[in-house]
């Protein structure tokens, strides 16, 4: 070939080759679509969609401890079951260790103390955002925090949870001295109100558990930030089980069974920080599936789980009255209010009013009135309150033989062991009035009084408020009658005044401990 | 007579050629194959990354098309485009010397007039199942959403890549998608960048036997 020719060829391929190029747009495929992209594990909001906790729950006994004591000052209630010691316990153990510390630190040990503001009830009560309320706001409010300008402790209470037998109460202590707060710690405390189990919040989720939601909550925040490979690249294995506690420990069950966990605002993971879109909605709210919970919990959290989502109304154990319960009277102010020469007409309006406050009272009845007063008198012994000896007919003892006081006291005992099925262990003598035959006759221990309000003088409903609540003193037997309508008129704002400054209203035999010997006279 | 004519048509040829010897490679780039027949992989390189031939390799799914024909495309890089045409993809291996490999600089050509605003943009950082790490950003361009992404070798690939060693190699990634739908196409990136393969021998045995696009 010449020259020509291969240059005529070559030319030719190029030339031939030009509108090739220009030929054919990309063939399509029908139907193709982007593979899908990966779903979020669990939901991802800023709204709290967990249900409003109910902050109380009736049938629940409300501790107080107020102390106004500027070297070491104690606002302090929170809320127990009857009849759930292992509970109780958990709670109060809580609480004494914060009073303990503080006692340490201050070097001024503990007293009851009654020093709350008789006409506020807040002070004695767990309240709806009482756990999540700004601390500032907690240590400003005279019904939570004894202003003292010292050291305090304040303790406040909300009921989170409750449905079935399955009760959670989160219990917040703050520790602060002239307003500068030291500490502030919630905790959640979960139970079985019979008694099942008592946990707290972190032991729900077990260690693969919390693993696990690790890695969800990653994957899902991964997914948001449009990660290449959503999957948790970190093995959460590597992650203490300390640091997922604190993760993880703010959450509670949906109705649904689902798992509402609110993430603390500093979450984050070394492979989140590096992804630019990473949603960081105040507060995360992450919210797990029931079903996807349920592999998540330790036996006692799928518990929960379960009798949450039955949302049955909260049930409660079969407990003793407030009168027959045991009460630590050195922790708690005690008072123990008593009435004389009933029962009459008036009788059965404290005995509700005492069980409407959760709190108990001791009669010291005269036999001649039971009998027209049988139920009240069952009532009483019944609904677990005392019943003190208070003589027949109510004579002065020291004017009688000892065959007399005798048969005063014996005749006595025996209609109310008649009605009751029990005799009475205490009296009290008429007038106070008691001398040696009288103590050795009757064979049972005198109960006085430490504060007479000498309500049947009818002094007027302030002075007899003043008398019975306002100088009431912690381990005081309050002497009143209900026989005279112008002392169980204003009992009702004796009782409240004296729960809202902190007292808890026990029977004699509580607060003294026990029954006296027989012939020692209690005068407190 | 006869000497003049062949002059002249020698003329005529040789402007021909001188013009499509231009214009031919470049249109010959933006010519597409046809579709993938099969799930194939599409191979970049060889790179010489310190004296080692450095590959990287993308898996494709059926339908997939290459953008550009003929001997003069690079072997470094290959343009895409998903089976439902609407998302495009351009890959390149790119060799950087390690003092030039810093900040948030997109190394090669890929990224192009992007380059200015893509030094400002916002990026992300994932390590892959393969052991990859990819760094990765997206922006608006036009009517299009952009994601450029810069994929290293695991670590081990290249023998010599210590941290004294003078090169680096990346895969650049730079997919655009119509805004509109962009959320949905970045399975798509995602697909890309997750399979990639880098090694110091062609995938296939000899780059002759490469997938024929």
């Amino acid at each position: 070939m010449t020259r020509f020719r291969r240059i005529v060829a070559a030319s030719a391929v190029l030339l031939a080759s030009a509108p090739l190029a220009g030929c054919g747009g990309i063939q399509t495929t029908e139907g193709w679509l982007p593979r899908p992209a990966a779903v979020a594990e669990v939901a991802l909001s800023d709204t709290d969609t967990a249900p409003v906790p109910p902050g109380e729950a009736p049938g629940l006994e409300t501790r107080l401890i107020y102390r106004a004591d500027p070297a070491a000052g104690v606002g302090a209630r929170w809320a127990e079951i009857p009849g759930n010691p292992a509970f109780n316990t958990e709670l109060r153990a809580l609480v004494k260790a914060a009073i303990d510390a503080q006692a340490a630190a201050t070097g001024v040990p503990f007293v009851p103390a009654a020093d709350g503001p008789a006409d506020d009830s807040r002070s004695s009560q767990c309240a709806p955002g009482a756990t999540t309320r700004p601390v500032a706001e907690l240590l400003a409010d005279p019904a939570v925090t004894p202003q003292t300008g010292g050291p305090t402790v304040t303790v406040v209470c909300e009921i989170v949870v409750a449905s079935g037998p399955v009760l959670a109460e989160a219990l917040r202590i703050v520790t602060a001295s002239g307003g500068q707060v030291q500490s502030d710690s919630t905790t959640v405390h979960y139970t079985d109100t019979a008694g099942g189990f008592t946990a707290r919040s972190d032991g729900f989720i077990s260690d693969d558990g919390a693993r696990t939601l690790l890695a969800r909550v990653v994957q899902s925040l991964k997914v948001a930030a449009g990660a290449f490979e959503p999957r948790m690249q970190e093995d959460p294995a590597d992650f203490p089980l300390e640091q997922l506690r604190a993760w993880f420990s703010n959450y509670t069950f949906g109705p649904d069974g689902s798992l509402v966990v609110r993430l603390p605002a500093d979450f984050t993971t070394p492979e989140l920080d590096r992804l630019a879109e990473v949603p960081k909605p105040s507060p995360l709210i992450v919210t797990v599936a029931a079903d996807q919970a349920t592999p998540l919990l330790s036996p006692e959290g799928a518990q929960v789980q379960a009798a949450l989502a039955s949302g049955e109304p909260l049930t409660l154990p079969s407990a003793p009255p407030p009168g027959r319960r045991d009460v630590d009277c050195s922790l708690f102010a005690c008072v123990a209010l008593t009435f004389d020469d009933g029962p009459s007409p008036l009788t059965a309006g404290l005995i509700d009013l005492f069980n409407s406050r959760d709190s108990a009272t001791t009669f010291f009845v005269q036999g001649s009135y039971v009998g027209a007063f049988r139920d009240v008198v069952r009532r009483m012994h019944d609904e677990g309150h005392q019943i003190g000896n208070h003589t027949w007919n109510h004579p002065d003892l020291t004017r009688l033989s000892a065959g007399a006081v005798r048969e005063q006291i014996a005749r006595t005992n025996a209609v109310i062991e008649d009605i009751t099925g029990s005799a009475p262990t205490i009296f009290r003598p008429p007038y106070g009035s008691y001398n040696d035959t009288v103590l050795g006759a009757t064979g049972m221990p005198a109960i006085m009084w430490s504060r007479d309000t000498l309500d049947w003088q009818k002094p007027g409903d302030g002075a007899l408020v003043q008398r019975a609540m306002s100088n009431a003193q912690p381990g005081d037997i309050i002497l009143m009658h209900d026989i005279h309508e112008t002392t169980t008129r204003v009992v009702p704002q004796i009782v409240d005044g004296l729960l809202n400054r902190g007292f808890m209203l026990v029977t004699v035999e509580q607060i003294l401990g026990g029954t006296p010997a027989p012939g020692t006279v209690t005068k407190r | 007579m006869h000497r003049r004519g062949a002059a002249i048509v020698t003329v005529i040829l040789c402007v021909a050629v001188g013009a499509a010897a231009f214009a031919v490679p470049a249109t010959l780039a933006q010519v597409p194959s046809s579709p993938l027949a099969s799930d194939s992989a599409v191979t970049l390189g060889p790179v010489n990354v310190d004296g080692e031939p450095l590959y990287a390799s993308v898996t494709l799914s059926r339908g997939w098309t290459r953008i550009g024909m003929g001997p003069f495309l690079r072997d470094d890089r290959a343009s895409l485009v998903s089976p439902d045409g609407a998302y495009r993809a351009l890959l390149e291996l790119v060799r950087v010397a390690r003092a030039d490999d810093a900040g948030d600089a997109v190394p090669g050509d890929a990224a192009g007039e992007l380059e200015s605003r893509l030094a400002s943009a916002t990026w992300s950082t994932e390590a892959l199942a393969s052991g990859s790490e990819v760094r990765y950003t997206t922006l608006a361009d036009g009517e299009d959403t952009v994601t450029v992404a810069i994929l290293d070798p695991p670590d081990g690939v290249l023998t010599g890549s210590g941290a004294s060693s003078p090169q680096r190699a990346h895969l650049v990634v730079v997919a655009a998608a119509p805004s509109a739908d962009a959320d949905g196409y970045r399975t798509v990136t995602a697909d890309l960048i997750s399979s990639a393969v880098f090694s110091l021998s062609h995938p296939s045995g000899t780059p002759t036997e490469d997938v024929q696009l």
